[in-house]
C-alpha cells in the first residue's frame, strides 16, 4: 500500500517536470548505451549509439542522453565521473508502463542558471556541491554551472592526491571571484574561504623548532609533508624534508 | 639515486607519521625547508 503510494507521489513529480519544468534529483547509477535512428538533414536514417547516464529516481529508471548532460565531452570516460552523483534534471518524455523516463540535464541546469546567476555577485560567498573528485581536480555544481577546481583553487599546501580529501556529495564553500549572467561566466575558488596559512607562518612556526607531521608525497631525496602546530593550529602548511644525500 | 642515512631503512612514504626540525622559513616564496628527525609511525607498511 506504501509503496503503490510512493510510486504515485513519483509519477506525480515526473508529470509535473514534464508539464511545468520542476527539477528533480536522482543518484547516478549506470551508463547504458542506447540504440537511436537519427534523421540527417538530407532526409537519411541512420542508426547510432548514444552513451547515457541511468539514474534512479524511486525506482524509477530516468535515461539521460550524453548530449542533455551539459558536459563538455560526451564520451564514457567523461560520463563515468558523473556515476554515483545526485544529479538535476528535467523530464522530457516520460513512459509509465515501462516505468522510464528521458531527461535532460542540461536544461536543468540553465533554468538554475537563469534563476541563481542574477542573484549573487563578486565576493559573495555560496555552496557548490562536488560531483566528481579525480587525484588533480574535482569537478563541482554551482549556480548551474559545472566547474573544474584544481588543486590550486582549492588547498594552499601540497596535496597529492585531491581523493583522500574531497569525496562526491560533499559541499564545500566558495567565493564568486567572477560572475556575469550576459556572458556565462563564473569562477570560483574555494581556498580563498579560508585563511593563508602562511600569512601567520612566523607566529605559527619557528626555525629550529620540531614539529609533527604526516608525509604526503615524495621525491627522491626529500618528501613532502604537513605539519600542525599543536598549540597554534592555524591550518596545515605543506614543507618539504630533506632525509637523504643526493648522490652525484 | 639517493643516499640514504644509517639510522633510515626506507624512506618515509605517504601517510607517514614523522617529525621534522625546521630550517628555513621564506614565506614570500611558501615555502618551509626542513629535515627528517624521526618515523614516528608507518601507516604505509600497515595499510
Amino acid at each position: 500500500m506504501i509503496e503503490e503510494l510512493e510510486k504515485q507521489i513519483a509519477w506525480q513529480n515526473i508529470n509535473t517536470s514534464e508539464d511545468k519544468n520542476k527539477i528533480l534529483t536522482g543518484k547516478a547509477v549506470a551508463i547504458e548505451s542506447e540504440k537511436v535512428k537519427l534523421t540527417n538533414s538530407d532526409g537519411k536514417v541512420k542508426e547510432e549509439n548514444i552513451n547515457c547516464i541511468v539514474v534512479n529516481f524511486k525506482n524509477i529508471k530516468v535515461i539521460i542522453p550524453g548530449k542533455e548532460l551539459g558536459i563538455e565531452k560526451e564520451d564514457k570516460k567523461s560520463i563515468r565521473n558523473l556515476i554515483g552523483s545526485e544529479i538535476k534534471f528535467i523530464i522530457l518524455e516520460s513512459d509509465k508502463l515501462t516505468n522510464t523516463a528521458v531527461a535532460s540535464r542540461k536544461k536543468a541546469m540553465d533554468k538554475i542558471k537563469n534563476i541563481q546567476l542574477r542573484k549573487y555577485e563578486k565576493g559573495d560567498i555560496v555552496y557548490a556541491k562536488v560531483i566528481s573528485v579525480l587525484s588533480k581536480y574535482v569537478i563541482v555544481e554551482c549556480l548551474g554551472f559545472d566547474i573544474k577546481l584544481k588543486i590550486t583553487d582549492l588547498e594552499y599546501g601540497y596535496v597529492a592526491n585531491l581523493a583522500n580529501l574531497y569525496q562526491v556529495g560533499d559541499k564545500i564553500k566558495v567565493l564568486i571571484k567572477d560572475i556575469d549572467e550576459e556572458k556565462n561566466i563564473l569562477k570560483i575558488s574555494h581556498k580563498e574561504t579560508k585563511e593563508d596559512p602562511y600569512k601567520n607562518i612566523r607566529k605559527n612556526y619557528i626555525e629550529g623548532g620540531e614539529y609533527l607531521a604526516k608525509v604526503t608525497g615524495f621525491s627522491d631525496n626529500r618528501c613532502f609533508c604537513f605539519t600542525k602546530s599543536r598549540n597554534r593550529y592555524n591550518g596545515n602548511i605543506t614543507c618539504m624534508a630533506r632525509y637523504a644525500t643526493a648522490s652525484k | 639515486m639517493a643516499t640514504l642515512p644509517v639510522w633510515l631503512d626506507m624512506p618515509p612514504l605517504p601517510n607517514d607519521t614523522i617529525v621534522v626540525r625546521i630550517k628555513k622559513i621564506i614565506p614570500e616564496k611558501r615555502k618551509i625547508y626542513s629535515s627528517l628527525l624521526k618515523i614516528v609511525r608507518r601507516e604505509s607498511i600497515n595499510e
